[in-house]
């Protein structure tokens, strides 16, 4: 390890810790370029008294070559493809035919609302925050103040709560530019299909579930935490709501016309009905056809595309690239290794650690710390430090891959999360406890299992490819259940003890996360190494570390900022 | 094939740098106030949707407008009353654009 190395590691660090704490309040995209910058300049004084100008000369090649242009193009095409349906009135036809599924006897009000709440993964589109923005409206529309009055409050937070979670860690399993493909890009090194989605199954898988623990834990600990913090009013009597009409959401021809495109290309794009043409000109080819048929102008297009994702995501890589030129990767695999090395971790405790770093270090937009850190991942596995197999790299990479996806939910810097907040009349932070607590206890390590007994054999090259066998399936069944038990067990008893006082669920609050933690961590490790009692009991402690670390940031209070700025 | 990749690919970034562009440069300058459908929070604005003063044009009394802030989390953080934003106007109404320019002492 270079001296250049650490003090760049220790900059970038740094400056995102800073910038979590609020010290630093400027855009995380912005604050990101300036550090890379920083670095580079470091770097290029560095190789300038030590390497000579032509190793100055090569150093932006070397930051710019981590820049991975496929989920870019991918992102890109998804976002221009929601911000054609917003324009075209897609989603307010979605809304139409979510209305009427309620009419359907066999689904039913409580069969819509658990479909609603598992729309955002269903659609899977690039960003969380484009299906949020156009249903998160529907949603409260159900409570007394959007006019429906048929939900009461604890209903309400359950229903806009999960449906965020779901929402803010949907862009991770989305085909069309998700989070998951940076990963998947790094394991096409050794898995030859990986790309067709080898991390989208147990994203899926995990977020499905931890979307169902989510609901449990705010109805049972987050609204007895924090009793007075959703302004949100509970349903009232029927005579109360005589004389005020709810307008139901209206669509047009062309508004079904946009959406069955859409669905049409979304699945065109993920079974690959044109062959191997690329995804992004499947979503920009229909994109282009939807906005000719809505009539858009030009400028009703600008202002439809999400622009932050693309933009967090570019900086993330370019961070990372300017770390890799500098030496700030090998600094960190020097420190992780010394980790490693440490007895009560080892590799083991190192990586139960590692899946959880995003929840620590929650961003605006999980891109951002992920194309700078699966690379570090990456390194693990034979292609670097050799820590650990392909297959251990896989499940691993399935753990880190939604943790890291769904961490946008609950982070301070304008997290998607905030959304359902607003959207719940909720203090800041009323969420935060429920969606760390069910990525780091529930969502890691069931993808973590899914990927090893249903998923590893699947991606490999035609001569090498296997299916799950009917006892791996019955494992996965069985060891996810026992995920999910637990959980619910550990959040249905820190809702009892939250129910006697605050200060008695906060305090079994985090005893809980310390205890599921460390089985996360346990589960990971028994996925990584199968039955092997050592390194459970060194997973089992790394969880209980990165546990501690993720409780300590679960506000106590959720103390509004003064009424009066300060000028 | 690789020539339809490399044509979406230049394609989608030309079309992200446009936006880009357009949203730092277009549209009107306008005060935030508070959240569609809240009470006037003194606290930061974490709905989806904000009601803002625009700007007066010559001889023009202030408007006061709903917008869309799909992007208003790029404030790192989120909008508060009386920040100023860039506003812009499609045929589905209002937008915040991406950045605050100016926000208000924390």
């Amino acid at each position: 390890m270079t001296w250049l190395g650490a003090l760049t590691l220790l900059l970038f660090v740094g400056v995102m810790v800073l910038t979590l704490l609020r010290k630093i309040n400027m855009p995380v995209q912005t604050v990101l370029v300036i550090t890379t910058l920083v670095i580079l300049a470091l770097g290029a004084a560095h190789r300038a008294v030590f390497d000579g100008l032509p190793a100055v000369l090569a150093m932006p090649n070397e930051a710019m070559g981590w820049i991975i242009l496929h989920p870019i193009t991918a992102l890109l095409a998804g976002l221009f493809m929601a911000g054609a349906l917003q324009i075209s009135g897609g989603f307010e036809a979605f809304k139409v035919l979510i209305m009427a599924l309620q009419r359907v006897p066999i689904i039913g009000l409580a069969g819509t609302l658990v479909i609603l709440i598992q729309v955002p993964m269903i659609a899977s589109l690039p960003c969380g925050r484009i299906i949020a923005a156009a249903l998160l409206p529907l949603l409260f529309a159900f409570s007394a103040e959007g006019g429906m009055n048929v939900l009461t409050r604890t209903q309400m937070i359950v229903l806009i709560g999960a449906f965020s979670r779901n929402a803010f860690g949907s862009c991770g399993p989305s085909p069309i530019g998700g989070v998951g493909q940076i990963g998947e890009g790094f394991l096409g090194a050794h898995f030859d299909a990986a790309a067709a989605g080898m991390l989208r199954a147990p994203q899926a898988f995990a977020l499905m579930l931890g979307t169902a623990v989510t609901a449990l834990f705010l109805k049972f600990i987050t609204q007895r935490l924090y009793p007075d913090d959703v302004t949100l009013r509970d349903r009232i009597a029927d005579t109360e709501m005589a004389g005020r009409k709810v307008e139901p959401p209206k669509a047009t021809l062309v508004g079904y016309a946009s959406l069955v495109i859409f669905v049409f290309a979304l699945l065109a794009s993920v079974f690959e009905l044109f062959g191997k043409l690329p995804v992004q000109t499947v979503l920009a080819g229909a994109a282009v056809l939807i906005v000719i048929i809505s009539r858009a102008g030009i400028r009703d297009l600008m202002a439809g595309i999400i622009l932050l994702p693309v933009a967090a995501m570019i900086a993330g890589f370019l961070a990372a690239g300017a770390l890799a030129a500098t030496g700030g990767f090998d600094a960190l695999g020097v420190v992780l290794s010394a980790l490693s090395k440490f007895p009560l971790l080892g590799v083991a405790g190192m990586l139960a650690i590692f899946v959880q770093i995003q929840t620590i270090l929650p961003l605006s937009c999980s891109r951002i710390l992920t194309a700078a850190l699966v690379p570090v991942l990456y390194q693990f596995g034979p292609a670097g430090f050799n820590f650990i197999t392909w297959d251990q790299l896989a499940i691993a990479m399935a753990a880190y891959i939604i943790n890291a996806t769904t961490s946008c939910g609950p982070s301070p810097l304008g997290g998607g999360g905030m959304m359902g907040e607003g959207q719940m009349r909720a203090e800041s932070g009323y969420i935060k406890g429920a969606y760390v607590f069910t990525s780091m206890a529930v969502m890691a390590p069931l993808a973590a299992l899914y990927m090893r007994f249903a998923n590893l054999g699947l991606f490999r090259s035609q001569s090498e490819m296997f299916y799950p066998s009917a006892s791996d399936m019955l494992q996965l069944a069985l060891y996810a259940a026992v995920v999910v038990v637990a959980t619910i067990v550990g959040t249905l008893f820190i809702g009892r003890k939250a129910s006697i006082s605050i200060a008695s669920g906060q305090r079994w609050q985090r005893v809980g996360f310390l205890a599921l933690g460390a089985f996360a961590g346990a589960v990971l490790s028994f996925s990584l190494y199968g039955l092997a009692g050592l390194e459970i009991m060194q997973g089992a402690v790394g969880g209980a570390l990165a546990a501690l670390v993720i409780s300590l940031m679960v506000p106590s209070r959720l103390t509004p900022a003064p009424r009066e700025a300060k000028s | 094939m690789q020539t339809v990749v490399w044509i979406t690919s230049v394609a989608l970034l030309a079309l992200w740098l446009a936006a880009e562009l357009y949203r730092m440069r277009a549209g009107s300058e306008a005060t935030v106030l508070g959240a569609v459908n809240g009470d006037d929070p003194a606290y930061a604005i974490i709905g989806c949707r904000v009601r803002l003063r625009l700007d007066a044009e010559a001889g023009e009394q202030p408007q006061e407008i709903e917008a869309d802030a799909l992007d208003c989390e790029t404030c790192a953080g989120c909008l508060m009353p009386g920040d100023r934003v860039r506003v812009i106007r499609s045929s589905r109404g209002w937008h915040v654009s991406a950045r605050a320019t100016q926000r208000k002492q924390r």
